[in-house]
């Protein structure tokens, strides 16, 4: 008889691994089939993330969840429309003959704006830092890198369409029906671990879409500054440069310095615009100094706060990855995996499965 | 001889939100809800199935929510000093758990099913989601729980007085 059970349990424990082998199985063969789906997947999520409030808070007001979504969706494509139909082109037709005329005249050598005088001794020998680095050089290359990243940003357009329009349509359904989704795969979890996992899932939820929102807030509230700032001294695509500075403002230590990249560049290689260089750096150092004491204090979670070693390894690593998009989920990915090891950590705990 | 044709009509096509809302209208708890209310309900439940003798929470351990006894039996146990004290044996319609809605603290007694099981599962996640997405109906929610549970404590007042004065009763006897 007791044969039999011991049979029987065997039988139960690998039909039980079978059952989630292949669910594995096909969560492995559907990630690596919809290769092309997972970015517009992830942009949903973190779209998911960042709107479900507005929508459950309209929906608690009475308005159903399909029409809030709707709407918010026509704003959002009417403001991205704005930004390709009125800013990308003339950007486009300044930056191209820009580029063109920088590339050129640093093949011949001509960049005098970069000669700077600053005798910084640094070594014994007495030569000064621009004879090493060699300003001319520097500026060479950064202008061949930024050709070449304009040039693959081009490259990227034909995939950029696919997603501009995969992606409303899954941010869409994920709006609308995620929760019911994330109910249907909760039900696959065994009886002993389904109420923790309900909790966790419940909890690591919360933190994400409260991280996120704090994430916008700051990028907001830095990209009105900016804006405001630029448009004060009457500084070329104010609104354009300014998102740009809220964005980068996400990746800690470096975004700072990412974000103003840009704007330093039209300074310096614009003469129409380096007189403007003092203002720009004010302004971004006064966004800078609103960011720390008022706004990442009040918004930005103490939870979610990493060690800034594993930080700068991380968004150092993600970086050297995936680039510039690399860097800037590296911290939203690192900060989830921290909230998820902390509350995984105390539930185990206390739902006394360790 | 069938006929399949008159057997479509008459067939009693229950669907399993509205099974769930049937079950939901017989019980103690949610029955005096409105019927939009226990089909809001009904999305946010969890039907889950139990083996014979298979524990469905223990005691000490962090809740989540309360059941409710779809089909099946339930014994519901405490320990304490190594013995086990059956406090009840709850049948279809009976729930239990409800206190863990509003915190996560740890069970006061170990619920293992006494034959095989389904059970609707309430949990916190799904009671603040329906309170922040949708207000009145969360409202009515709460109000239904929280009439359950004064009513509950209520009856466990009247007997802590009963046995208060039962024991007051014995002393005086004993004294006299």
């Amino acid at each position: 008889m007791s044969v039999n059970n011991q049979h029987l349990n065997k039988t139960d424990l690998i039909l039980k691994f079978a059952f989630y082998f292949l669910i594995l199985l096909t969560a492995a063969m559907f990630i690596y089939g919809i290769n092309m789906l997972v970015i517009p997947i992830v942009i949903s999520l973190i779209n998911y993330y960042l709107f479900s409030s507005l929508v459950d808070y309209f929906e608690s007001i009475g308005v159903k969840r399909v029409y809030t979504i709707t709407v918010m969706f026509l704003v959002i494509s009417l403001v991205v429309f704005f930004i390709v139909y009125i800013f990308i082109p003339p950007l486009v037709s300044q930056l191209h003959p820009l580029l063109t005329e920088w590339t050129n005249s640093s093949d011949e050598n001509r960049f005098k704006f970069l000669n700077l005088n600053i005798a910084i001794k640094i070594n014994e020998r007495g030569l000064n830092w621009n004879e090493i680095i060699k300003p001319a050089d520097l500026v060479q290359k950064m202008v061949y890198y930024l050709k070449d990243t304009v040039k693959a940003i081009i490259a990227f357009i034909p995939n950029l369409i696919t997603y501009a329009l995969i992606t409303p349509v899954i941010s869409f359904i994920f709006l609308l029906n995620l929760d019911k989704f994330k109910k249907s795969l909760i039900e696959f979890i065994p009886n002993r671990f389904f109420e923790m996992t309900l909790m966790i899932t419940w909890q690591i939820d919360k933190q994400i879409t409260n991280y996120f929102k704090s994430l916008a807030i700051q990028a907001g509230i830095m990209s009105s500054i900016v804006a405001i700032g630029l448009l004060m001294i009457g500084f070329i695509y104010p609104f354009v440069l300014a998102i740009i500075v809220g964005m980068a403002n996400s990746i800690p230590y470096l975004g700072p310095i990412i974000g103003a990249i840009p704007l330093v560049l039209i300074c310096l290689l614009n003469p129409e615009y380096s007189s403007m260089l003092p203002f720009v750096i004010g302004i971004i150092l006064f966004a800078q100094i609103i960011d720390n004491i008022l706004v990442q204090p009040a918004f930005i979670a103490k939870s979610v706060s990493l060690n800034p070693v594993f930080l700068i390894g991380g968004v150092v690593v993600a970086g050297n990855l995936f680039g510039i998009a690399g860097m800037l989920f590296a911290v939203p990915f690192m900060s989830i995996l921290k909230v998820t090891m902390e509350i995984l950590y105390r539930s185990l705990r206390k739902y006394k499965i360790i | 001889m069938e006929f399949p044709l008159w057997k479509t009509i008459l067939k009693n096509n229950v669907t399993p939100e509205q099974e769930i809302v049937n079950f939901l209208k017989e019980t103690a708890l949610f029955g005096k809800l409105k019927g939009r209310t226990l089909r809001e309900i009904t999305n946010l439940v969890h039907k889950r199935n139990y083996a014979t003798n298979e524990v469905i929470f223990e005691q000490g351990q962090a809740g989540a929510g309360l059941y409710f006894i779809m089909n099946g039996k339930v014994n519901i146990i405490t320990r304490s000093d190594g013995q086990d004290l059956k406090l009840a044996e709850l049948a279809k319609y009976s729930f239990f758990g409800e206190l863990s809605l509003f915190d996560v603290q740890p069970r006061g007694a170990t619920a293992i099913a006494v034959e095989d099981c389904t059970l609707l599962g309430f949990f916190q996640p799904e009671l603040r989601t329906i309170i922040e997405q949708k207000p009145k109906v969360g409202v009515e929610i709460v109000m239904a729980i929280a009439r359950v549970i004064a009513d509950r404590l209520n009856s466990t007042n009247q007997v802590l007085e009963k046995a208060y004065i039962r024991s007051k009763r014995t002393r005086k006897d004993v004294s006299e």
